[in-house]
């Protein structure tokens, strides 16, 4: 006689009326395979845990975004935000479908460089740039977003030093509707700031002034808010070729865009409530098209987002380590992916999900990460199945700022692998070593 | 004449002292002359007061929180509706139904009627978009700002003086006297129902209330107006009495022209001593006090399920005024049995 | 160890503590668990019938094992008895 299934024996405490945040268990989704790849083959060639990256995800999730702006709007052009994700192996799927880059300091300048992209389809932004960075920039012709007066001085100084022309835009920052209002970066709309400074590029003999960029925030919920921006950024567009006859080439409403993970503290989940690409696009076309700038003169749009377009594509393989009891009865998990791989996960709710059919039992449960710190938690509430050691998980939404924010703490960070279009996977990060971290240490001679 | 046999879906039996309507629409739609009802309570928790009143539903399910995903919910009703066989649905929470107009389409080809305002109307109602809508609709609005953090307290005592009403985007509001007052309330609505919180200023006044049903194409089907007598701490009405009002008759009738409203709805205005009425919230549903409007004289319950139907309903213009409701609390004596059912099996 | 006196089970796996009036939920293989250490069987004679009926390893019983009897034991289902006797 076969033996009957085992799962493991549960008692949970019925918790009576009070408002309970989950309701009845719902259906455990289940995250068997990636791009056609199984989960516990993944794992046996590159190990627990790992970063996974669907390239025809980026690609598709890209090829959305692009529709939905080209539809709407004449010409259109991205940039690849560079912290979002650097890999280059991920840099080249977007440079491969048409992106420039967009980069915030010289180590990805010169990042942006070795992919292969031409210096004058660079945008540099930024707070940091030092005169080492913007003679690079000068020199390569790239986009110099100015940030502070005191970068424009420095630039000018520049130029005249290598007695060579800079391309410059300012970056703008301005009342949306979005709080806070990132008025640390860049020259203010309201209250003139950004219009003296455009006044003083316009008289500065090695400057060409080209474009207007604005960066609203991050995780951006309301369409609109691009709108009210886009029509800020037309209104400084028409006023320097009223006052200069100068058209400029480009207005970049830089990122934001929400991706469809769940914010810590919202009510609804991130995929139903965060906008479509064509309601961004919507908003931000419509704003420029019904301004005051004639057709003909209408500027290219750059948008630099990052988030929206690379989250989804990233996974993150796990294992679970440990099951517990905490002192108050409350179900506990150890899992081998903590913080230090997961940034995002400090303003996330992520999702996280069993590999194969599991117990239909679920539990409210906290993940812990593997780190020796109070304060490597994954999730602190999730409903989730009874699972045992050895099983293997599967985190969804991790391809953005992960692979850049993560750090290098107690443990090595683990190999990345991406499937290409073929369903072939590839190592294109390798997992760190003992040697390639004390390559950079020095002993000491005595 | 026989009454036709309907099955009616109902969520909100929470008829505690925060109640939910869904108890009164069950009652006035078991006084339609022209439906027998059988009725399905769908429930969030298990302690409902709804799942142990005697005679009320007929069957008792429980359903996941829309916060654990539309989908998941849906297909819990559409497993139920297998078995059941669901005619109308009339969802009470605000927080379920983004979830429903999500899915109206998807939930009418399986034969199961609503009748819910679009999403366009949901949206511009939003207690965070009140003061676009007063002005798109010209109706005056408490000035109000949307907080994100307890950091925009100051910005916001620029520009109310205290006392102001903090509330969240789906329930909950507390007057807050003072900065301290205003950030317990932000960070119980915040972990609660999320972001935004509204600050809204504090208008002196009276509170009335319209309960209403629009017909979608701009027609006021029924419209009742009343005081309440006495609230709660939480803010709820114990008592509340139909009054004669044209110019909140004529308010609501403008709103609900302009706006093409589809579907159950409260108005809540402050009356200033200077008799200017100010709309401080718009439920986008039918309130928990619907069946003093039934005992005034409008079935609104009834009304309802029949436009969901497609029926052709003529606007209701009269009712008794002067009609009080008086809530009371009531100790059931129940057996576990129906506790362990619904907590273990899901269903009764 | 007893399985206290207050305790009802019912065999859709609800159980009531009606000494704290807490109620709780138990899976089907935690019912059967609980109806066998109801019945007073030690662990030995518990693993064997189950290692017999399921399909299980028997480190992998024994951990679960313990690991529901002490939520057993923190949900005052079985008797308390002193933590720090070190018996």
């Amino acid at each position: 006689m076969s033996k009957l299934k085992y799962e493991k024996p549960v008692i949970s405490k019925i918790t009576a009326g009070v408002p309970n945040k989950f309701g009845m268990p719902a259906k455990q989704r289940i995250i068997s395979e990636i791009d056609g790849i199984p989960v516990p083959k993944l794992m046996e060639d590159f190990g627990s845990p790992v970063f996974v990256i669907s390239e025809q995800t980026i690609r598709d999730t890209y090829a959305e975004a692009k529709r939905a702006f080209e539809t709407r709007y004449p010409k259109v052009q991205f940039a690849w935000s560079y912290k979002t994700n650097y890999l280059d192996a991920v840099c080249n799927v977007f440079h491969d479908e048409g992106s420039w880059a967009e980069v915030v300091s010289g180590f990805e300048f010169q990042k942006a460089l070795s992919n292969g992209v031409s210096g004058s389809n660079i945008i540099f932004n930024g707070p940091e740039k030092s005169e080492e960075d913007l003679t690079l920039a000068i020199n390569h012709n790239a986009c110099i977003h100015i940030d502070h007066f005191d970068e424009l001085y420095l630039l000018i100084e520049t130029t005249r030093k290598l007695n060579k022309k800079a391309r410059v835009a300012i970056r703008v920052n301005l009342d949306a509707g979005i709080y806070p209002i990132w008025d640390r970066f860049g020259f203010n709309y309201e209250n003139g700031e950004a219009w003296n400074a455009i006044n003083r590029i316009m008289l500065a003999e090695n400057l060409e002034m080209i474009g207007l960029h604005t960066h609203i925030g991050t995780y951006i919920m309301v369409a609109s808010a691009y709108a009210v921006a886009a029509t800020k950024l037309s209104n400084l567009y028409m006023a320097i070729y009223r006052k200069f006859d100068h058209w400029l080439k480009y207005i970049d409403l830089g990122g934001g865009f929400a991706s469809k993970n769940t914010l810590k503290g919202a009510y609804m989940p991130g995929s139903e409530t965060c906008p479509s690409f064509d309601e961004y696009a919507e908003a931000i076309s419509n704003a420029i098209i019904s301004s005051e700038i004639p057709h003909e003169n209408l500027p290219v749009l750059f948008m630099e987002t990052g988030r929206a377009l690379v989250d989804d594509a990233g996974y993150l393989l796990t294992t679970v380590l440990a099951n517990k009891r905490s002192t108050q009865g409350r179900r506990t998990m150890v899992i081998d992916a903590g913080v230090n791989l997961l940034f995002t996960t400090f303003w996330y709710n992520l999702g996280v999900f069993p590999s194969k059919e599991v117990s239909t039992h679920v539990e409210e449960s906290t993940i812990y990460g593997p780190l020796c710190m109070n304060i490597d938690v994954i999730r602190d509430a999730i409903n989730f199945p009874q699972s045992k050691v050895g099983d293997q998980l599967v985190i969804e939404r991790v391809g953005a700022y992960n692979m850049t924010q993560w750090m290098q703490f107690i443990t090595f960070r683990p190999n990345v692998v991406m499937i290409d279009l073929e369903g072939k996977a590839h190592v294109i990060r390798r997992k760190e070593n003992l040697d390639s971290l004390q390559s950079f240490e020095v002993a000491i001679k005595k | 004449m026989s009454k036709q046999k309907l099955t009616l879906a109902v969520t909100g039996l929470n008829n505690t002292d925060n109640p939910g309507p869904g108890v009164p629409v069950i009652r006035g739609a078991k006084e339609s002359e022209d439906f027998d009802v059988r009725v399905i309570g769908l429930v969030y928790e298990n302690l409902e007061p709804g799942i142990y009143m005697e005679d009320l539903c007929d069957r008792i399910f429980q359903i996941p929180y829309p916060s654990s995903g539309s989908d998941e919910l849906i297909e819990r009703v559409e497993q139920i509706h297998q078995q059941e066989k669901i005619d109308v649905l009339i969802p009470n929470f605000d927080a379920e139904l983004f979830s429903f107009m999500k899915y109206e389409q998807r939930l009418l080809d399986q034969g199961i009627h609503t009748f819910l305002p679009s999403l366009k109307q949901f949206q511009e109602r939003e207690k965070d978009q009140l003061a676009k809508y007063g002005e798109k609709y010209g109706v005056k609005v408490p000035g109000s700002i949307n907080l994100g953090s307890v950091g925009q307290i100051s910005e916001m005592e620029d520009k109310f003086d205290y006392p102001v009403m903090i509330k969240g985007q789906f329930y909950d509001a507390y007057e807050a006297g003072n900065e301290e007052q205003v950030k317990q309330a932000f960070f119980k609505i915040s972990a609660k129902w999320g972001f935004p919180v509204i600050a809204q200023e504090f208008v002196k006044g009276t509170e009335v209330n319209v309960i209403a049903l629009g017909d979608g194409k701009g027609n006021t089907i029924a419209a009742v107006p009343m005081r309440k007598q006495y609230i709660t701490d939480k803010g709820k009405a114990w008592g509340g009495i139909t009054l004669a009002d044209d110019k909140m008759m004529k308010l609501t009738r403008m709103l609900i022209q302009k706006t093409k409203w589809k579907g159950g709805m409260e108005l809540e205005l402050i009356k200033t001593n200077s008799g200017e009425y100010n709309l401080i919230e718009i439920n986008p549903r039918i309130p928990a006090w619907v069946y003093l409007a039934v005992g005034a004289g409008q079935n609104i319950p009834d009304a309802l399920i029949k436009l969901a139907l497609g029926w052709d309903v003529k606007p209701m213009t009269e009712y008794k005024i002067g009609k009080m409701f008086v809530r009371y609390s009531y100790d059931m004596i129940v057996d576990l049995e129906k506790f362990a059912a619904i907590s273990i099996n899901k269903e009764i | 160890m007893k399985i206290t006196e207050e305790i009802k089970i019912s065999d859709n796996g609800f159980v009531f503590n009606s000494k704290t009036g807490d109620s709780f939920n138990l899976n089907p293989f935690g019912l059967e668990l609980i109806k066998q250490i109801a019945e007073d069987k030690d662990f030995e004679s518990i693993r064997n019938v189950m290692l017999e009926k399921y399909d299980v390893d028997d480190l992998t019983m024994e951990k679960d094992y313990y690991e529901f009897y002490a939520m057993l034991k923190h949900h005052q289902i079985i008797a308390q008895d002193d933590s720090l006797d070190f018996k």
